[in-house]
């Protein structure tokens, strides 16, 4: 056995699964020794079942049979998030995994249709997107080969059970060499010389040291804060909503592969279609609704009979100082919380993931690394805040206190200015890392009826019985290709992903 | 090329005029004659596709940039190269690390130039050469011949005058004067007159200045092409490129400036960038905007850059002030990232302590260069930053042109035994020792390439 090699992950949710899952798949046959303690007695949150389509190469590094992990997670296909009264109460709009219609040499296919829509009658951008439209109407399938043809020029990703998908991982983990232990921590022993965390005590009296700890014990942040002290940025003041409840409920209509979120007066509302029951959630602002009020909005708004009594999270948007402190990793809930409107809780468990293993220590832990991963994902976190905030600023809404707070907020100088810029000519500001690519902001700023005044001028050298013409094609092109499409419920058969029962239920009207 | 890439961007209800001016001096030669792979769509863009550089442009084929000496004992190409393979999923430079093989054994188009071959790389994945990217090299003197006529078929409405000066500034707004007086009027003036900066400095845009070297220019035909790259060698005084466009040589020496006593050998040029490239309705571009030294494609990557960010930013309204903002945003960041690159070469322990080493390796350490050094010197990782110029590969393969090595690696490089690394290493190596040999010399596939694209243009 190499050294620096005894890693304890603490916690076993989707983020120590998911962490186990991946640091035993890298790093098993270099005689790792990984053990995850979790306890039955402490309930884990859950709230990350929607995800963004990098979530499928976390699953094919793994080696995953995607057909048999979206049978035993009751997985279902996602095409994008459907945001219902964000703009204005009555709105809706889809943002989709993929870019709209096709670029025209080499100017951006959105540029096209603003100068047809400022003349009049272009449609909805949405028509020109397959993954929008095939999402519309329940459809689904696996992109084509060609990533330049309209029917192709999409991703995917899933929504599923994550009590689920952290059982599957547990048994892929543990099959590679992952040791479980079950217990709750009740202490810890620092390093009187160095401040690191030199082992975990355990309830039942054992004792569990290692090199590194990965703390995946969610909001607590049982040792990067408890014991390790290490501070939060705290978020509120742009996102202040601090509370969610939660309830699973059984589903009705057609199985659709899209999440949706829906604007409330006090927050927002998801709705995330499993195969086997529809997960659901309200999560709001406290200042301006009561528990009991989110809970009433949230039940009695579900689309069929409660699973479950509905259950109560509190968190405050923001992350941690130092994601790595000492010999101790924060992932997941324990690194930061961003509410989870744009699927992303997963993907920065993902990100943090993927950041560990391409710094993983060699004989110790050497300040250079922990720089460099603080400093990568500081950026996730920061790029994926200001992306958030979109949503609740780029808004007509007035109709309660909480929208007329975000109408007068002051924005952070990095997103006044990528609203101003599009706002002036349908200009977005890039950056190169990141989630959010540009068809992202599109579909967002779009969807929430910012319409810019101008477009790009180079469009102009287009004819505009041209422009129609083009725009005409791509558009029955694409509805040609989402009429081919199979519905959902149906390609999840053909491809061998359908749990055997829930779908009766799923597609029951 | 600006002007090229308006006319081809905008419609014809744009008008847009052209002025050269007989005594601005003509400063193209320190562009460095060299295109990196990012401009062969750009270039086709503007109808200069391979075969009329070949043909017409007397371009030549360039892998890279072969420094010789750059320190004692400093001898690399620094070539392009499509992203590194993998090895069990790990990058390739960890493994090197690991088995101590230096980066270059495994590069094609480093070790192709150093044979002074070329061949353009297949799209057969299988075959190593699919990883050589290359660009040209070229004399600037050809290429705006070939703009020019290219310019001339078109709408563009062109000017001569002997001067060009800025008649009047009102808020904002340039109007130059031709030959102190015909006044020329327009909603954007893009000023390309290269280091006279002879409108964005009369604009309150000012100069940031580094430091000031001297260049030296000078042609001399070949009685074939030369290297399938540039060279940069080293000298106690400062340093000097040569180009290899087909059968011409030409070669600029970049020393510290002259002295007020000196017998004036070249001519000055002050390094640095406007503090606005946007500045009311004027935008510098090129060498108006900034001017970093040859040693790598750079500027012709920043002007390349000016033009597109320019298209992209073409004013919707006479203010202009998001396109500005932007513009000039953006400008900094290319700006300064591409110096990093120059930097990480100039700024070196154990250089030359003479007056243009000293002032080369002098001013204000960047902070993100800094990242880039320690990272890599601790495990071969190179940290970005958003849209950088210069790629991955071209910082591992500078870094380790300057014989900075990784301490450590990724962990994951572990997992292969380390015979079967050295052995997947060992037949990376052999693949490309035993193709080498196979490529024609760079000169005679150039000929042969002309030959062929001659029959083909008169079938």
């Amino acid at each position: 056995m190499g050294s620096f090699s005894r890693i304890c992950i603490v916690g076993g949710g989707t983020a120590g699964w998911m962490t186990a899952a991946a640091l035993s798949n890298k790093f098993k046959a270099l005689g790792f020794d990984l053990t995850l303690i979790e306890s039955d007695q402490i309930g884990t949150v859950g709230v990350g079942e929607a995800t963004l389509p990098h979530i499928r190469y976390f699953n094919q590094a793994l080696g995953i049979d995607e057909p048999e992990f979206m049978k035993l997670t009751e997985a279902t296909f996602k095409l994008g998030i459907e945001f219902r009264n964000w703009g204005k109460v009555g709105d809706h709009y889809i943002h989709p995994f993929g870019d709209y219609g096709l670029p025209a040499d080499d100017l951006d296919f959105h540029q096209l249709w603003l100068k047809q829509h400022q003349n009049g009658g272009a449609g909805r951008l949405s028509d020109y997107s397959y993954p929008i439209i095939a999402a519309e109407q329940g459809r689904f399938r696996l992109p084509g080969e060609n990533p330049n043809e309209i029917g192709s020029n999409f991703g995917y990703a899933y929504q599923f059970d994550a009590g689920l998908y952290a059982k599957f991982l547990r048994r892929y983990s543990e099959h590679r060499g992952v040791k479980r232990i079950e217990g709750r921590i009740v202490d810890t022993t620092l390093d009187a010389e160095t401040g690191d965390i030199e082992c975990v005590k355990l309830d039942d009296g054992q004792t569990v040291d290692a090199d590194l700890f990965i703390d995946c014990s969610g909001f607590r942040g049982l040792l990067i804060e408890k014991t390790l002290k290490t501070g939060y940025d705290d978020w509120s003041e742009w996102l202040p909503c601090n509370r969610a409840v939660a309830v699973p409920c059984e589903s009705r209509g057609p199985l659709l592969p899209y999440t949706r979120a829906t604007a409330r007066t006090a927050g927002w509302q998801w709705r995330i279609p499993l195969q086997h029951r529809t997960g659901n959630g309200h999560v709001y602002w406290s200042d301006h609704i009561s528990d009991d009020e989110a809970t009433h909005q949230l039940m009695s708004s579900l689309e069929g009979p409660a699973l479950a009594e509905p259950k109560q999270l509190f968190f405050k948007t923001g992350r941690r100082k130092k994601f790595w402190n000492r010999n101790v990793v924060s992932i997941g809930l324990s690194a930061g919380f961003l509410e989870p409107l744009e699927s992303t809780s997963i993907h920065l468990i993902q990100e943090g993931i993927t950041t560990l293993i391409e710094l993983f220590p060699h004989r110790s832990i050497n300040t250079l690394d922990v720089e460099e991963y603080n400093e990568r994902m500081g950026l996730n976190f920061e790029r994926v805040r200001d992306f958030l905030l979109l949503h609740y600023v780029a808004t007509q809404r007035e109709d309660s206190s909480m929208w007329r707070h975000f109408r007068d907020l002051k924005l952070p100088d990095s997103l006044q200015e990528k609203i101003d810029a599009w706002m002036h000519r349908g200009y977005v500001i890039k950056y190169e890392f990141g989630v959010f690519l540009p068809p992202s902001w599109v579909a967002v700023m779009l969807g929430q009826n910012l319409q810019p005044r101008g477009h790009d001028p180079r469009i102009d050298r287009f004819d505009m019985r041209e422009l129609r013409q083009k725009l005409d094609t791509i558009r029955d092109e694409t509805a040609l290709q989402a009429s081919r499409t199979p519905m959902q419920a149906d390609f999840l058969k053909q491809h061998g992903g359908a749990s055997s029962t829930p779908l009766a239920t799923a597609t029951q009207t | 090329m600006a002007t090229l890439s308006l006319v081809n961007a905008l419609g014809s209800d744009h008008h847009i005029a052209q002025v050269n001016a007989s005594a601005t001096p003509p400063a193209d030669d320190i562009y460095g004659g060299a295109t990196s792979p990012e401009s062969y769509n750009f270039l086709r863009g503007l109808g200069l596709d391979e075969p009329l550089l070949m043909l017409e442009g007397r371009a030549s084929f360039s892998l890279g940039t072969h420094f010789r000496r750059w320190r004692p004992g400093q001898t690399w190409h620094q070539c392009h190269h499509a992203p590194f393979p993998t090895i069990d999923g790990t990058p390739l430079i960890h493994h090197l690390t690991r088995s101590r093989t230096p980066l270059s054994e495994v590069l094609i188009s480093a070790q192709a130039a150093l044979a002074g071959r070329f061949a353009h790389p297949p799209a057969d994945p299988a075959t190593p050469l699919a990883l050589a990217e290359y660009g040209y090299q070229f004399d600037p003197l050809d290429w705006v011949r070939l703009l020019d006529a290219r310019i001339e078929t078109t709408r563009v409405e062109r000017l001569k005058a002997e001067t060009i000066t800025v008649q009047s500034q009102v808020a904002g707004r340039t109007v130059l004067a031709l030959d102190d007086d015909i006044a020329l009027e327009a909603d954007l003036i893009i000023d390309a007159t290269g280091p006279a900066r002879t409108v964005i400095s009369q604009t309150g845009s000012h100069f940031i200045a580094d430091r000031t070297v001297n260049a030296r220019i000078s042609r001399q035909a070949a009685t074939q092409t030369g290297q399938p790259g540039r060279v940069i060698e080293a000298s106690e005084e400062g340093w000097t490129l040569k180009v290899f466009p087909q059968e011409t040589e030409l070669s600029l020496a970049i020393t510290s400036p002259a002295e007020p006593n000196e017998t004036l050998k070249g001519f000055d040029v002050e390094l640095g960038r406007v503090s606005e490239a946007w500045q009311g309705n004027c935008i510098a571009i090129g060498h108006a905007a900034w001017t970093i030294e040859p040693l790598s494609p750079a500027p012709m990557m920043l002007l390349q850059r000016d033009i597109e960010r320019l298209l992209e930013l073409i004013p919707t309204t006479a203010e202009a002030n998001t396109e500005r903002r932007e513009y000039n945003r953006r400008f900094r960041d290319d700006v300064d990232h591409a110096g990093l690159f120059h930097e990480a070469l100039l700024r070196q322990e154990g250089a030359m302590n003479s007056a243009y080493w000293k002032s080369a390796a002098g001013g204000e350490p960047s902070e993100k260069l800094a990242r880039k050094l320690r990272q890599y010197g601790h495990r071969g990782i190179v940290p970005r930053y958003d849209l950088e110029p210069f790629n991955n590969e071209d910082w591992i393969i500078l870094l380790e042109g300057l014989g900075k090595t990784p301490q450590d690696y990724d962990r994951q490089a572990d997992r292969l035994p380390e015979a079967e690394t050295q052995n997947q290493l060992r037949q990376m190596k052999a693949t490309i020792d035993n193709l080498i040999p196979r490529m024609p010399p760079h000169h005679i596939y150039v000929a042969k390439l002309k030959q062929y694209l001659e029959k083909k243009r008169h079938v």
